[in-house]
């Protein structure tokens, strides 16, 4: 079965036809500039079997990027796909799985947009777009928060009025659940342990967003994201923790505009923020040569953004209780050895001890860079969130087929 | 207060302070303490804010009334009736010392990792944007404890109806749940804690609240009295009962309470002693029981846990006798 994935950025679309079930990728690429007219054309770069074609072509939005995507890969009578699967941010309190698209859950879908304005919206037009014009293809939506339903209501629920709370859907939802579970399922793997026994503090630590997530016996136990993707670690423009009196001061001061304030906390804080010279921590972590008081900021940057991660990490391990491992994924995860040695100093009351070596060399994952007496194995390991949404949409549709079969086992009786 | 050699205490509670003014409070509170031949040697006054000026506690005298003096704009609420009535007690009673104690002297070494918030700077200058820490009077009682033990690293937890949960290596903090108000943190009595702080912006915009509406919601309505729906509830009844909704507050706290306690053990690189205070001291036993339950560290078996039941006064009394008497030890040389 081939499955063509979606991952629908705010201004690209990018894409990928798996094969499943072993997960070779057939061909992927990455429309970008999708949106109003920029100083530089809109384009798409295509690869297949390592060639990269780049394809000039308008493209006002995500239904227009899709027929352009489209065109491409039916060119190809190898890469025609089976099935579609969709990233979609959030699933709200109706989706805490992947699911077929229906027509009753997509107006579902739709009614949830509001509660992620930027990601969903796209998302959801790119699917109607996709069952208009391949009403026969089965489409499959992937939920970033559906991992996290497993989340108990001890910490998922927000110490608000439990009515008012209740009515306004106002709880814990997590993020990068998608992330999360496809490398919490390849460490336990990894490690030969069962998943349903395997314990982790698993970091999603991304140039843009980042988030922990405590899994006890393979499912997320929480996130440090909530409500929305704004709570928790300090991210690339997101504040990340902030004490509430603080954004009500900074909505009074806004003179009453939650927009404003919202904007403020999503887009110009977190690294960029603190730093004011970059939002991407790589440039952080680099620039300690430059002098004088813009060192010391970015010092100061480099300490915040360490220190907010750590606390998180000894908070999860501690309910964790007995971890098999600490899991690093994606750019900065995957990429920084400094950050994962920094975040995992001085937890040997956890039984966590770092080989720096083995980190500061680890190039082909995954890999184990725990010390030989660390009780605790710490894991980087490949995100891949194209293939993990693959996974998730095979899945769904072999439920979907295996319900089928029963019905037409009972017709036939 | 001190009695003639042995230590004891009478306490009591002027009602109209703002309305009778400093002058006649003492007048009032002077003659209740002559009925019952009571004579102070030196008093203690609790100041909530001392700024980046009063790291530690500090002797009245001139020089010290004209910092505070300094400080009054940056707290209007607190500084100016301190310094009148530190003013007057001078006049009513002229050797006696007056020691001002610091609510914030304890957190004044608070590292700038844990401090600072991810907002842009420009902001947090303007609008003194900080973890703050609450309680510094409790928890420096804490870190006292930590230091007659020779336990270096000490989790404080003030159990409060604004909780507050402190990691102290050698005295110094670390590592605090409180934000730059007492909202932030473990939930509390009627106040949310930590939150998603977009759920305020979402309030705002999706029901249209202005920022007044949210703060009542936020901080008179939520916590205990949010989770449970019972407006008197306090923390020691989440404790005894069993109906579902104190079951359900009970998990949400103490689930609070062991992800700080991770934190601050990351914080501390491990901890030698946990030390409980404030007005619910009396639930240590059931916190603790709780904690030795599910933080499995390496020293789990070493932690001494310590139940501080001294009451705010008599704490301030200690740390303004240990105030006077490094004064004249100095004056001395």
């Amino acid at each position: 079965m081939k499955i063509l994935i979606f991952n629908c950025g705010s201004s690209s679309l990018k894409y990928k036809i798996i094969k499943m079930p072993d997960g070779q990728a057939l061909a992927g690429g990455e429309a970008q500039r999708v949106g109003p007219k920029t100083s530089e054309r809109s384009k798409i770069f295509h690869r297949v079997n390592g060639h990269e074609m780049i394809i000039e072509a308008d493209m006002e939005n995500h239904s227009i990027a899709f027929e352009k995507v489209m065109d491409i890969v039916s060119g190809n009578p190898a890469l025609a796909p089976d099935a579609v699967g969709h990233r979609v941010v959030h699933g709200g309190d109706i989706f805490k799985d992947a699911a077929i698209i229906s027509e009753e859950n997509l107006k579902e879908l739709e009614q949830i947009n509001d509660m992620a304005p930027l990601h969903n919206p796209p998302a959801v037009a790119l699917i109607k777009a996709c069952c208009e014009k391949y009403p026969k293809l089965p489409q499959v939506a992937v939920f970033d928060t559906a991992y996290h339903a497993s989340i108990p209501e001890y910490a998922k629920i927000y110490p608000l009025p439990i009515e008012f709370a209740r009515k306004a859907g106002i709880k814990k939802y997590g993020f990068h659940g998608t992330s999360h579970q496809f490398v919490v399922e390849e460490a336990a793997n990894f490690l030969k342990v069962p998943l349903n026994e395997f314990n982790a503090v698993s970091c999603h630590l991304g140039s843009g967003g980042a988030s922990l997530c405590a899994v006890i016996k393979g499912k997320s136990a929480d996130n440090t994201m909530g409500y929305s993707p704004l709570q928790g670690l300090v991210m690339s423009t997101r504040c990340g923790d902030l004490d509430p009196s603080v954004a009500m001061r900074l909505l009074s001061r806004a003179a009453g505009d939650g927009g404003e304030v919202e904007k403020l906390l999503n887009k110009e804080s977190g690294v960029l923020g603190l730093s004011g010279v970059s939002g991407d921590i790589r440039d952080i972590l680099n620039g300690q040569s430059a002098k004088g008081k813009g060192q010391a900021n970015l010092e100061r940057t480099e300490e915040i953004y360490l220190w907010r991660i750590k606390k998180y990490l000894g908070a999860y391990l501690a309910i964790v209780g007995s971890p098999h491992a600490i899991i690093f994924t994606d750019t900065i995860g995957e990429n920084i050895p400094y950050v994962r040695w920094a975040v995992c100093s001085g937890l040997s009351s956890f039984g966590v001890e770092m080989d720096y070596k083995k980190n500061d060399a680890a190039k082909h994952l995954p890999i184990d860079v725990a010390s030989d007496k660390s009780s605790v194995k710490i894991l980087v390991i490949e995100t891949n969130e194209e293939l993990a949404i693959a996974r998730r949409s095979e899945a769904a549709l072999k439920r979907q087929k295996g319900t089928e079969d029963e019905f037409t086992k009972f017709d036939s009786i | 207060m001190r009695g003639s050699g042995k230590r004891n205490a009478c306490n009591g509670r002027i009602k109209d302070f703002r309305s009778l003014g400093p002058r006649k409070t003492l007048r009032e509170i002077f003659e209740i303490l002559n009925n019952f031949e009571f004579s102070p040697e030196f008093t203690a006054i609790r100041v909530p804010y001392g700024g980046n000026i009063f790291k530690k506690h500090t002797i009245s005298d001139k020089e010290t009334i004209e910092s505070l003096q300094k400080l009054a704009s940056e707290a209007p609420i607190h500084i100016p009736p301190t310094i009148e009535l530190a003013i007057e007690l001078a006049l009513a009673a002229e050797k006696m010392p007056i020691v001002f104690i610091f609510e914030t002297a304890f957190f004044c070494s608070l590292p700038e990792r844990e401090a600072f918030y991810a907002v842009p700077r420009k902001i947090s200058e303007s609008l003194k944007l900080r973890r703050y820490g609450y309680h510094g009077i409790f928890h420096q009682a804490a870190v006292e404890e930590g230091k007659k033990n020779k336990a270096e690293r000490v989790i404080s937890i003030c159990l409060d109806a604004l909780p507050e949960i402190v990691a102290a290596i050698k005295g110094k903090p670390v590592f605090t749940t409180s934000g730059c108000t007492p909202l932030e943190g473990l939930p509390g009595r009627t106040t949310c804690g930590e939150i998603d702080p977009f759920i305020v912006t979402m309030l705002n915009k999706k029901l249209g609240l202005g920022p007044e509406e949210i703060n009542r919601i936020l901080s008179e309505e939520s916590g205990l009295r949010g989770i449970t729906g019972k407006n008197k509830i306090d923390f020691p009844e989440i404790y005894l009962s069993n109906s579902p909704e104190c079951i359900l507050a009970k998990e949400i706290f103490e689930y609070r309470i062991l992800k700080a306690c991770g934190s601050c053990v990351a914080a501390m690189g491990g901890v030698d002693m946990i030390v409980f205070s404030g007005k619910h001291h009396s639930l240590s036993e059931k916190i603790k029981e709780f904690i030795s339950k599910h933080l499995k560290i390496k020293e789990s078996s070493e932690i001494e846990f310590v139940t501080c039941a001294d009451p705010l006064a008599k704490i301030m009394a200690e740390f303004a006798e240990t105030c006077i008497i490094a004064n004249k030890l100095k004056t001395a040389k």
